[in-house]
């Protein structure tokens, strides 16, 4: 068991770092919102190839044409990544994964709460170096809601970049 | 390492789990949903049927026109015309408002009102106000028309039409002041990619029975 521990030590490692990026609303929400800014914090934990991240990112959708609405995302999400391609100090990483979207919209004196599942596909280009860890990479997070004529999808692309300390 | 690869295998079935539970237990309010729609969807070639007590409305989208100088769409509600700017944050109405005087009728207002104020979210509030002041020889009259509308709760409506879920409820408030005032008010409920589904003016109810 010892072992184990120490084996795993050895050859994996938790990582802490923060996130920004840029999201795009899609369908319906763009005729309403802008794009989005991201701000965000991710710990990870690696073997080898693999790669569990746990991570919170910000989403903030202002107005079209400068009306006061706005719509924000607090997002949550656990991700499995595999680096399929691997250099010394690079790599290139898929992942998938789930979160869930605490929602907000505001206008004016109106506000809406909500809340909705959602799954992640993720492809990112890595740098090792040191204890440090730096990605950037597309996510499609794809937000999943139950309406009276079946499920109602909505897709967010967005773009971000990572930068990580390994400990 | 074997036992750690299964280990690490245990965990990678655990998120399996824990993803599917969230996509299929994962309950939703259909904010995003709500967020994305459009409830007051005007396509050329789009109708919608009504019924008020005994007597039915025929409303339909007829196409583009320009009135004001505007581009505008034009629908006709039993054959009557009536005019709406749409844009992403905003329809507009034309108003036509006349008052009689000695020898005939006065236009006093003639210009598209606020009618929708978007995107609907519960518990916004907006106004649209016109003010003019009306001259008879030596007498003046201050003219002033208020449009006041409270986005109420989200609530499922039955009509004859079917179940409309994530309806919003609004509530209209028409004023006109002048040497005397009135006031209308009535009640609309709009139903996502479809519009007005249903409308309560005084014991008038409006009740939509088909739309294509």
């Amino acid at each position: 068991m010892n072992l184990i521990i120490i084996f795993t030590v050895l050859v994996s490692g938790v990582d802490i770092g923060g996130r920004v990026g840029v999201a795009f609303p899609t369908a319906g929400i763009n005729r309403y919102t802008r794009s989005s800014t991201v701000i965000g914090l991710q710990t990870g934990y690696s073997f080898k190839q693999h790669r569990l991240e746990l991570g919170y990112s910000y989403l903030t959708f202002p107005g079209r044409v400068n009306i006061p609405y706005e719509l924000n995302i607090y997002h949550l999400s656990l991700l499995y990544e595999n680096e399929f391609f691997h250099r010394p100090a690079w790599g290139i990483s898929a992942g998938a994964g789930a979160g869930f979207g605490f929602i907000r919209r505001s206008f004016n004196t109106g506000l809406e709460n909500g809340r909705a599942p959602n799954a992640s596909l993720v492809l990112k280009f890595i740098q090792h170096e040191g204890r440090s860890r730096v990605s950037a990479g597309l996510d499609n997070m794809i937000f999943f809601e139950k309406t009276g004529s079946g499920p109602a999808l909505t897709y967010f692309p967005m773009l971000r970049a990572e930068v990580a300390y390994v400990f | 390492m074997f036992s750690e690869r299964q280990n690490f295998k245990a965990v990678l079935r655990l998120i399996g789990v824990f993803v599917l539970a969230v996509l299929i237990f994962g309950c939703s309010d259909r904010t995003l949903f709500r967020a994305g729609s459009n409830y007051f969807p005007l396509n050329a070639g789009r109708s919608w049927k009504y019924l008020i007590g005994d007597d039915t409305v025929y409303v339909e989208v007829r196409g583009d026109t320009a009135i004001l100088n505007r581009g505008c769409i034009q629908v006709d509600r039993n054959f009557a015309p009536e005019y709406y700017i749409t844009s992403p944050t905003e329809v507009r109405k034309l108003i036509i408002e006349t008052v009689p005087r000695p020898g005939g009728e006065d236009t006093v207002e003639y210009r598209f009102g606020l009618r929708y104020y978007l995107p609907l979210v519960e518990g916004n509030r907006y106004e649209d106000r016109f003010d003019t002041t009306l001259i008879y020889g030596l007498d003046t009259i201050n003219y002033t028309h208020l449009l006041t509308v409270n986005v109420g709760k989200i609530e499922p409506v039955q009509v004859p039409a079917g179940v409309f879920n994530d309806c919003y409820r609004l509530d209209f408030t028409e004023t006109i002041m002048k040497d005397d005032t009135t006031s209308r008010l009535w009640v609309e409920w709009l139903a996502p990619g479809v519009g007005v589904v249903r409308r309560l003016t005084g014991s008038d109810e409006e009740v939509l029975v088909e739309y294509h």
